[in-house]
C-alpha cells in the first residue's frame, strides 16, 4: 500500500516535471537558433565559377531560410587579410539564398593555385551572432563527348601540378536538359569514372522532342562532391525529334483567339444579335412612323 | 374611344358610389379625377428628405470611387482569392431585379392579365434603373476602367463576358423602349395639364408628336406587343448568361447545370418583392389607394408565393444534391454555408428571403398592403445577401488549398469604400426611380382611362 502511495507520488512528480519541461519547451517557441551559413561551389561549362550561399536558422524547432542576411564572401583570405580576396558582399533573398560570381579582379589569385578556400562571414546582428564558414575545393573540369552510336562519354579531370589529371571514382550523372530538370539518358542514375577519369553511357531516350532542328542538350554533371563541388557541362546533339509548333491556337475552336470562334457559334450568335437588334431597329422605325403621323396630324390641324 | 382622352362630366362624379370610409370606388372615378390623381406631383417634406438622403449616400459612394480610382483596387478588401466581392454580388442583384420588367409587363400582358396595368410602369422603371446600375457596377469593379473599350476591341465571341455585355446592352434598350412607348399617350395629357411646369420642354421633346390618332394607337399597340414578345427571351438570356459567368467556371458551388433556372427563378422573386415594396410606397405617399388596391396586393402576393416556392425548389436542387454526395472538394464550401462562418447569413437569407414570406403570404391577411411591404423588404434584402453568398464563399474555397498566402487572402469582408460604393449604387437606382416618379406618371394614365371606359362600356 505504502509502495503504491510512493509510486503514485512519484508519478505525480514526474507528470509535473514533464509538464514543466513541456511548459519550458512552449516558452522557447518563437526563439531563433544560431545562423547557419553553407557555401556551394559551381562550375558551368568549365568557365569562371560562381558560388551560392544559403542562410538558415532553427526557428520554432525547424530550419527556416533567413532572408536579408548580409554575407561577405572571400577567396582564400578573409577580412583579417585586409580585404584582399573579397569576392562579393551579398544579401540573402526570401528563400535564404544568394549568388555571387568570382570577379575578374581575382583571376590571378584563382589561377595561382589548384585548390582554394571560400570563406563566408556574417557580422553580429541583433538576431544572430557573427559566423564564419569555409569551403575548400580542388579545381576540376568535366568534358563531354559523343559518338555516332549514340554513346555519351564524360571525363572528369583535376588541375594538379599545372596539368589536368583524370580522376577515378567520381560519381557523374548524365542526362538530357529539359524544362523542369535533367532527364537521365539511360537506365543508370549515375556512373563512376574509371582510371582514365571517364564514364560512358548509352543514350536510350530515342524519340525525345528536341528543338525545331531536332537538337537536344546533353548534360554531364558532378553534384555536391566534397572535393570538387558542382561541375556541369552541356552539349547540343541532333538526337531528338524535330519539334513542330502546334498551331491549334489559331484554328476555329471554343478556346481559339479573337476572330477564331467556331462557325456554328458565329452563326448562332450573329443570328440572335441581328434578330434582336433588327427588332429594336424596327421598333425605332415604328416610333419614327408615329412621329410622322403626329406631325401630319398637326399640319392638317 | 381610344383617341378620346375626354375629361368626363361632373354628373358621374356626383352620383359616384363610395366605400363606407367615404373613399370612391375605382369604378366610379371620373376621367378628371383619374388624371388629377395620377399626374406627377411636387415632393413634400418627406420626399425632399428622402431625396436628400439618397443624394448624400450617392455622394459618399462617388467619393469612395474617387479613392478607388486614385489608389487602385487595393482600397477594397478583394485579394487574390476573393477577387469578386460585393461589387459582383451587387451586379447580380441588379440584373436579377431588372427582370421584373419582363415579368409584370410582358408575361402578364401576353397572358391577358389586366390587373397588372397599374404596376407596369413601376416594374419598367425598376428594370431600367436596375440594369443601368448593373452596367455601372461592372465598370466600378474594374481596376482600370479606362481600358473598358478593349473589351469591344479584343473581346472573344466565345467568352460569356462578351455575351453578358451584349445582352445587358440589348436588355437596357428594350426596357427603355418598353418604358417609353406606353408613356407616349400620357405625354399628351402631361402637355395639356402641365403647361407651366419646368418639365414642359422635356414633355414636348419626348412626346409632342403624340396626337392620339387611331393609327398612332394601332402602331403603338403593335410596338408594345412586339416588345413584350422580344423582352421575354432577352430577359431569360440576360440572367442565364449572368449565371453562366459562374457556371462555366470550375469551382465548388458554381459547377452546376442548375444555375440558369436557379438564377431566373430567384430574379423573378426579388423583382416581385421590389415591385411590392414600390407599390406600397407609391400607394401610401402618392395617395393611390384607388388605383393600387388590396386586390393588387392580394394578386401580387399569390404571384410572389408561387415564385418563392419555385425558387425554393431550385435551392433544394442547388444545395441538397451536392450536400448528399458531399464530395471532398465541395465539403469546405458547403460546411461554411451550413454550419460555418457563412451559416448565419445563409440561413437568414433562406428563412427571411423565402420561407417566412411563403408562410406569411399563404394567409389572406398576409397579402394586405403592410404585411406585403414587410415581406417585400425581406425578400429584397434576403436576395441581396443571397447573391453575396453565391459569389464570396465559393471564391474562398478553391479546389487547391491556400498555401503560403497572407492571412488577409483567406478571408473577405468588404472595406468601407466597397460598402459606400455598393450602397451608393443602390441609392442611385432608387434616385432614378424617385426622379422618374417626380417627372412622369408612375401609373399609366391613358391605360387606366381606357380600362375605366371599357368597364363602363361592359356595364
Amino acid at each position: 500500500m505504502k509502495r503504491n502511495i510512493i509510486s503514485n507520488c512519484a508519478g505525480v512528480v514526474l507528470f509535473l516535471l514533464a509538464g514543466l519541461a513541456g511548459f519550458n519547451a512552449t516558452a522557447k517557441e518563437g526563439e531563433k537558433g544560431p545562423l547557419k551559413v553553407t557555401i556551394s561551389y559551381f562550375s558551368l561549362d568549365n568557365k569562371l565559377p560562381y558560388l551560392t550561399v544559403n542562410a538558415k536558422s532553427k526557428i520554432d524547432g525547424k530550419f527556416q531560410p533567413v532572408g536579408g542576411a548580409t554575407i561577405k564572401l572571400y577567396l582564400d583570405k578573409d577580412s583579417t587579410g585586409k580585404g584582399l580576396g573579397l569576392i562579393a558582399t551579398v544579401v540573402t533573398g526570401e528563400k535564404g539564398k544568394a549568388t555571387a560570381d568570382i570577379p575578374a579582379s581575382l583571376e590571378k589569385i584563382w589561377k595561382a593555385s589548384s585548390s582554394h578556400t571560400f570563406i563566408a562571414v556574417t557580422d553580429k546582428t541583433k538576431d544572430y551572432d557573427e559566423t564564419n564558414t569555409e569551403l575548400s575545393i580542388a579545381k576540376a573540369r568535366i568534358t563531354i563527348d559523343t559518338a555516332d552510336d549514340k554513346n555519351v562519354v564524360a571525363m572528369v579531370s583535376e588541375f594538379k601540378d599545372n596539368q589536368w589529371v583524370p580522376v577515378k571514382g567520381i560519381d557523374v550523372k548524365m542526362g538530357i536538359k529539359r524544362l523542369g530538370g535533367d532527364l537521365q539518358i539511360g537506365e543508370e542514375q549515375s556512373y563512376t569514372t574509371d582510371s582514365l577519369g571517364k564514364v560512358k553511357g548509352e543514350f536510350k531516350k530515342l524519340g525525345m522532342p528536341g528543338d525545331k532542328t531536332g537538337n537536344i542538350i546533353l548534360v554531364a554533371k558532378v553534384e555536391d562532391n566534397d572535393t570538387y563541388g558542382n561541375l556541369r557541362i552541356e552539349k547540343s546533339e541532333p538526337w531528338g525529334v524535330k519539334f513542330t509548333a502546334n498551331d491549334d491556337f489559331f484554328q476555329r475552336a471554343l478556346w481559339g483567339s479573337q476572330f477564331h470562334s467556331p462557325f456554328w457559334l458565329v452563326f448562332m450568335a450573329y443570328s440572335i444579335v441581328i434578330g434582336v437588334w433588327g427588332t429594336i431597329l424596327y421598333l425605332v422605325f415604328l416610333i419614327i412612323k408615329i412621329k410622322k403621323l403626329g406631325k401630319e396630324e398637326e399640319r392638317l390641324g | 374611344m381610344e383617341n378620346s382622352i375626354s375629361i368626363n362630366n361632373d354628373k358621374k362624379a356626383a352620383n359616384a358610389p363610395t366605400f363606407a370610409n367615404g373613399r370612391r370606388k375605382p369604378d366610379a372615378l371620373t376621367d378628371e379625377q383619374i388624371i388629377s390623381d395620377l399626374l406627377p406631383r411636387k415632393f413634400g417634406k418627406l420626399g425632399m428628405i428622402w431625396m436628400g438622403i439618397l443624394v448624400v449616400i450617392c455622394m459618399v459612394g462617388v467619393f469612395a470611387y474617387f479613392r478607388q480610382l486614385k489608389y487602385g483596387l487595393v482600397v477594397t478588401n478583394m485579394r487574390d482569392y476573393a477577387s469578386w466581392g460585393i461589387y459582383i454580388s451587387n451586379f447580380v442583384f441588379f440584373v436579377a431585379i431588372s427582370l421584373v420588367g419582363s415579368l409584370i409587363t410582358a408575361v402578364l400582358r401576353l397572358t391577358g392579365v389586366h390587373w397588372s396595368t397599374p404596376l407596369t410602369r413601376i416594374a419598367e422603371i425598376i428594370a431600367v434603373s436596375a440594369i443601368t446600375f448593373a452596367a455601372i457596377i461592372i465598370i466600378v469593379d474594374m481596376g482600370r476602367p479606362e481600358r473598358f473599350y478593349n473589351l469591344f476591341l479584343f473581346g472573344r465571341l466565345q467568352s460569356p463576358i462578351i455575351w453578358d455585355v451584349t445582352v445587358i446592352t440589348t436588355y437596357f434598350f428594350i426596357s427603355l423602349l418598353l418604358l417609353y412607348i406606353p408613356l407616349l399617350p400620357d405625354m399628351k395629357i402631361l402637355l395639356a395639364t402641365k403647361e407651366k411646369t419646368k418639365f414642359y420642354k422635356l414633355y414636348r421633346f419626348m412626346g409632342s408628336f403624340w396626337k392620339g390618332t387611331h393609327l398612332q394607337f394601332r402602331i403603338s399597340k403593335k410596338a408594345i406587343n412586339i416588345l413584350c414578345i422580344a423582352i421575354v427571351p432577352v430577359a431569360f438570356s440576360i440572367h442565364t448568361v449572368t449565371s453562366w459567368l459562374f457556371a462555366t467556371t470550375y469551382r465548388p458551388g458554381w459547377d452546376s447545370t442548375n444555375f440558369g433556372p436557379y438564377f431566373i427563378s430567384g430574379a423573378f422573386l426579388v423583382g416581385s418583392g421590389a415591385v411590392t415594396v414600390a407599390m406600397y410606397v407609391f400607394r401610401k405617399y402618392y395617395n393611390l389607394k384607388n388605383y393600387i388596391t388590396y386586390e393588387h396586393f392580394d394578386k401580387m402576393g399569390k404571384v410572389t408565393v408561387m415564385l418563392a416556392l419555385l425558387y425554393m425548389y431550385f435551392n433544394v436542387n442547388e444545395f441538397l444534391v451536392p450536400a448528399f454526395k458531399m464530395k471532398k472538394p465541395e465539403e469546405g464550401f458547403l460546411d461554411s454555408l451550413f454550419i460555418g462562418s457563412f451559416a448565419p447569413l445563409f440561413w437568414s437569407a433562406i428563412l427571411g428571403g423565402m420561407i417566412i414570406p411563403i408562410i406569411v403570404l399563404l394567409f389572406k391577411k398576409g397579402r394586405h398592403p403592410f404585411p406585403m411591404f414587410i415581406v417585400g423588404i425581406m425578400i429584397v434584402v434576403g436576395a441581396w445577401f443571397k447573391r453575396y453568398l453565391i459569389v464570396t464563399p465559393t471564391l474562398l474555397h478553391p479546389f487547391l488549398p491556400m498555401h503560403n498566402v497572407p492571412e488577409s487572402y483567406k478571408h473577405y469582408f468588404p472595406s468601407w469604400e466597397e460598402w459606400a460604393i455598393a450602397m451608393g449604387s443602390l441609392a442611385g437606382a432608387l434616385l432614378v426611380i424617385t426622379i422618374f416618379a417626380r417627372i412622369f406618371p408612375i401609373i399609366p394614365i391613358q391605360e387606366t382611362l381606357i380600362e375605366q371606359h371599357e368597364k363602363e362600356h361592359h356595364k
